[in-house]
């Protein structure tokens, strides 16, 4: 019986009601995360909203990410340094219906208490006929504890629309 | 309305569910400065290689931050030095998003962690991630995928984030050896670099 690599921790998917999903109890088992975040948020406009992505219900200003994307026919780079979480992206309920953005993070070493922790992720979607988005992302939590929990919010505070999900998998090595 | 039914290949495995993302090795960097890191005799058994892990390097200037290349190659029962190596790459800093290629390079040019001094310490790590595809076929040159980033927690102007394709010019043998080398010159990968090997069926 081969030993299982790639097993499934924990999910938190919104019944519509909430704008905060979060996986609590992250065992120290595994070597690396994988997350998978599908988000799409009740905000009635069209276009992208971010999420505030945070770990251990850590708000300091601990989190710092440079983004690279490509956007209808724009592509650019920024960095964010020293806010309050790593900033991830939702489509707003205004665009397509039924679309929901994909964020694909990777969080190395998430146990290591001698090591800050990076990730990096992939977020995209295209949600309307001028509006999509593709970027990559890498990802700092200036902090050397293990990763326990993960906790998104959407943007401005609304709520996620019912089935957008926050999904973690740990992968032993 | 029809569902679409998956189907599982039982007969394969004696109706047991196999793994098909499996762990094959993983080298920690401690207590040492090693010149390389190598995985050996990897097993033909599967599709594709995952390599993740977080990197950082000792190297740098006194004052200065930012990130520094090792060597990446690969082979068959050693490591290929020659000029066989080629990519692309797409990448952003904080200023603006580029790209450029390498043409018959002698090694595939991973990013590590820069972070000996200035404002930044050791407890920095760049995330690694490599997808090595269809690395058992000998006749075809072996493509890779690789992810790397560096975003500390100030603003610097040398941060990055990068994704490139490549290949290995090689199309007699299946990879059975990779080795992430460090320039030795500038430095060493330092203690806590860790690289895990991964087999996808």
């Amino acid at each position: 019986m081969p030993t299982p690599t790639y097993e499934y921790i924990g999910s938190a998917t919104s019944t519509g009601a909430s704008s905060i999903l979060q996986v609590s109890s992250i065992p120290n088992t595994y070597k690396h995360l994988r997350v998978i975040m599908m988000l799409r948020s009740s905000d009635s406009r069209n276009g992208g909203q971010s999420v505030a992505v945070w770990f251990n219900g850590n708000q300091s200003a601990a989190y710092s990410k440079l983004e690279m994307y490509g956007s209808g026919t724009t592509i650019g780079s920024y960095g964010q340094y020293g806010g309050g979480a790593i900033e991830a992206s939702c489509f707003m309920n205004g665009s397509r219906s039924g679309v929901y953005m994909m964020n694909d993070w990777w969080i190395l070493d998430y146990k290591a208490t001698d090591k800050y922790k990076s990730t990096f992720m992939r977020v995209g979607g295209f949600a309307d006929t001028n509006n999509g988005a593709s970027s990559l992302i890498t990802g700092l939590w200036n902090n050397t504890s293990a990763i326990n929990q993960i906790t998104i919010q959407e943007g401005g505070s609304l709520a996620f629309v019912a089935g957008s999900s926050l999904t973690v998998w740990g992968i032993a090595g | 309305m029809t569902p679409i039914l998956g189907i599982l290949d039982s007969a394969k495995t004696g109706n047991l569910v196999t793994s098909s993302f499996e762990f094959i090795s993983t080298t920690t960097v401690s207590g040492g400065s090693p010149a390389a890191i190598v995985f050996s005799s990897i097993p033909q058994t599967y599709s594709h290689l995952m390599i993740l892990g977080v990197c950082h390097h000792t190297g740098g200037v006194a004052g200065a931050t930012g990130q520094g290349d090792y060597k990446f190659r690969m082979g068959n029962g050693s490591v290929d030095t020659g000029s066989n190596y080629y990519q692309q790459m797409f990448y952003g800093t904080t200023q603006n998003s580029q790209v450029s290629f390498q043409n018959s390079g002698d090694y595939f040019p991973g990013s590590s962690g820069w972070y000996q001094s200035g404002n930044l310490g050791g407890n920095y790590y760049n995330p690694q991630y490599y997808m090595i595809y269809n690395y058992t076929v000998a006749s075809r040159p072996k493509s890779f995928e690789y992810k790397n980033g560096y975003a500390p927690a100030v603003a610097s102007g040398n941060t990055s984030v990068d994704f490139r394709t490549g290949y290995w010019n090689n199309t007699s043998q299946a990879v059975n050896i990779i080795s992430l080398e460090s320039y030795g010159s500038d430095g060493y990968f330092a203690n806590g670099t860790t690289f895990s090997l991964y087999g996808v069926k």
